[in-house]
């Protein structure tokens, strides 16, 4: 997956093909420029302490970051189901992207001892009140979410209940057209027959294999003649048509 | 150029354990995609950041040849400003870049060819000089020293091989940016039947096909348009709860910011105390003297100086820590003092501190010593001016770095 990049950029030709040769050779002719100032002004750079803090800050975050936010990935894998994975997994960013860039603040680090106009702030206290209110947000979309899967149920109950009778669902096969109401289940039919719970809506996989569904009625799941004949049944319609029962 | 990009041996497969798996990294965020628009905000970011950044170290050590104007009196406030709460708002962005494009660093094989080998290492000083600017600019306006090297000239020079090695980057990956953002990229096969994401409800109708966006694998966590979302309120944040230190206004929301700008004695924040720099006896003697150095020398006690003309000002201090605070100043006017020692106007005069050491001169040029806002202020916001603002005269200019605006000002030198 990530190495599609890579095979797109062999046979992408550039529109202006020194234009890239150009920039390379600017930014290493940039980057020769900081080493050698880094260098010649030792005594304020430290070259030695500037280069174990440069080292020091990509080791840190790949053997230290990259690797805790995988083992936190991991666990919300295990702990948090999906919808609300994302929400949580949102705010986490969100959360750590304040401690960091706000770190010496909340810990007390830095500051001068007699002037108190530095990091004056109750920064304990303020952090409280924006973490509280990331996880204010999150949980209102949590919840948010929560009630849109709720509404959902029905609809999902009805593709279980078709699972459980044998039917192979294709996927995209049952699609929930926006606007059409989810079948109620204490309409009695006129057949006398509690309606069979099954989705809503025809598929056109059916209509194109030209099985005689009537427009109203449940669609037949999986293929058309096995399902048209389970319609029927359902029905208690059979082979006769619809005259029973009214 | 052929042997550069020759294949070289690839190493046993046996060695290819934890994270060089190839399904070590099941993450659907993991994708070209995902790096290049988040590397497109970035290097946007970082290129604003380098600008605002050459600016403020030009004010501070301007060539010969270039006078920087003392108008727009809030043109320092905005750039520095924009700086920190750029490099600031960098923090999310690259960490979540950085986790796009983490498989990277487990590729295999290792090394493909001289020219992957290549690539691979300019990659280093594009991290580590990131990660490095961002850590140190943190620390340095919490003034947080935990380091021993210079910040403003480690900073600096750090930040030319930063943008040095971004260039470099892009050059190697315009390619893959183009293939994969805007409305030329490369479209894959259409699937058979697309897969809803559990998250949205974006399950394409039957009768549309879709031209052929290939589609994003299914899963249950974060999806990319939720990560840009994420990313995008981390980003919102921050900058909210940071703008207060240097927007007159919002000190409301100042809540995570190492300033605000209404915090301090006389409601203006110190950066320098005098105990601090040593000034606190010789400020407060009584026989301090004001000595103006020109074709006319003279010198002035305390009292005189008081009794000069006074002018009033309402002037910014913008401070190189990215916040800045209004204030009212009086006392005279630079200008006038400068013509009673008969200084042309066309000379660059040097203002020297109390306090020895390398802020203890500023040179101010033309614009800024003939500027009629710029005094050489005696009171701040109707009282005398206090000890830690500078007592008893401080340099005020418009436009100017408050680092350069020199407090317990005893000399002012015609160069």
């Amino acid at each position: 997956m990530v190495e599609e990049g890579n095979a797109i950029s062999a046979r992408d030709a550039p529109r202006v093909p020194w234009g890239r040769g150009l920039l390379a050779a600017a930014g290493l002719a940039a980057l020769g420029y900081g080493i050698h100032g880094l260098l010649t002004a030792a005594r304020a750079t430290h070259p030695t302490q500037a280069a174990r803090w440069l080292i020091g800050g990509v080791l840190a975050h790949d053997l230290i970051v990259a690797p805790v936010a995988a083992l936190v990935g991991l666990a919300l894998t295990r702990l948090v189901r999906a919808p609300y994975r994302a929400v949580v997994q949102g705010a986490l960013l969100v959360s750590s992207a304040v401690l960091l860039s706000s770190l010496p603040l909340w810990r007390g680090y830095g500051g001068a001892p007699g002037n108190p106009s530095v990091d004056p702030l109750p920064y304990g206290r303020n952090l409280a009140l924006v973490l509280g209110a990331i996880w204010l947000a999150a949980g209102a979309l949590i919840a948010a979410r929560a009630t849109r899967a709720r509404g959902d149920q029905a609809g999902h109950d009805q593709n279980r209940h078709a699972q459980r009778r044998g039917d192979r669902i294709q996927p995209g096969q049952i699609r929930y057209e926006q606007g059409l109401p989810l079948p109620r289940r204490d309409i009695r039919h006129d057949w006398g027959k509690p309606l069979p719970e099954g989705p809503v809506g025809v598929g056109p996989a059916e209509r194109a294999e030209g099985g005689e569904v009537p427009a109203a009625a449940p669609p037949g799941l999986g293929e058309g003649e096995a399902g048209g004949r389970r319609v029927a049944e359902n029905l208690g319609v059979a082979e006769e048509g619809p005259e029973e029962g009214s | 150029m052929r042997l550069a990009t020759r294949r070289l041996p690839e190493p046993p497969a046996f060695l290819r354990r934890g994270p060089l798996r190839e399904d070590a990294f099941p993450s659907r965020l993991h994708h070209p995609r995902v790096a290049a628009l988040l590397g497109l905000w970035l290097g946007a970011a970082f290129a604003v950041c380098f600008a605002t950044g050459l600016i403020s170290h030009f004010m501070q050590h301007p060539p010969s040849w270039l006078d920087w104007p003392s108008r727009p009196v809030n043109l320092y406030r905005l750039t520095q400003g924009i700086h920190v709460i750029t490099g600031l708002t960098c923090v999310p962005l690259l960490l979540a870049k950085l986790w796009t494009v983490y498989p990277r660093l487990w590729e295999w094989p290792p090394l493909r060819s001289v020219a992957h080998a290549a690539e691979r290492l300019s990659v280093l000083p594009l991290v580590a000089g990131a990660i490095f600017q961002l850590a140190t600019g943190i620390a340095n306006i919490a003034q947080w020293y935990r380091f021993r090297f210079f910040f403003t000239v480690t900073h600096y020079w750090v930040a030319w091989i930063t943008i040095g090695a971004l260039a470099v980057h892009v050059a190697a990956k315009l390619a893959v940016v183009r293939a994969n953002v805007g409305p030329g990229r490369a479209r894959g096969p259409v699937p058979d039947a697309p897969v809803p994401d559990a998250v949205t409800r974006d399950v394409p109708g039957p009768g549309v096909p879709d031209p052929g966006v290939p589609a994003e694998p299914a899963g249950g966590g974060l999806s990319r348009r939720g990560l840009g979302i994420a990313v995008g309120t981390a980003v919102g944040v921050i900058a909210v709860t940071n703008a207060g230190q240097f927007v007159p206004g919002l000190a409301a929301v100042d809540l995570l910011a190492p300033r605000r700008p209404d915090v301090g004695p006389q409601h203006l924040p110190v950066n320098r105390t005098a105990a601090a720099a040593r000034v606190v006896t010789v400020a407060r003697d009584p026989g301090f003297r004001l000595d103006v150095v020109g074709p006319r020398p003279y010198s002035l006690t305390l009292a005189e100086l008081l009794g000069w003309e006074r002018h009033t000002v309402r002037l910014p201090i913008t401070c190189v820590e990215g916040w800045s605070a209004d204030a009212t100043w009086h006392g005279p006017r630079l200008r006038d003092l400068l013509d009673a020692a008969g200084v042309p106007p066309d000379a660059t005069v040097r203002v020297e501190s109390l306090e020895r050491g390398g802020y203890g001169k500023s040179e101010v040029r033309p614009p800024h010593a003939r500027d009629p806002l710029t005094l050489l202020a005696t009171g701040l916001n109707g009282a005398d001016l206090g000890l830690d603002h500078g007592y008893p005269a401080r340099l005020i200019a418009p436009d100017r770095p408050g680092v350069l605006q020199t407090k317990w000002v005893h000399r002012v030198v015609m160069l």
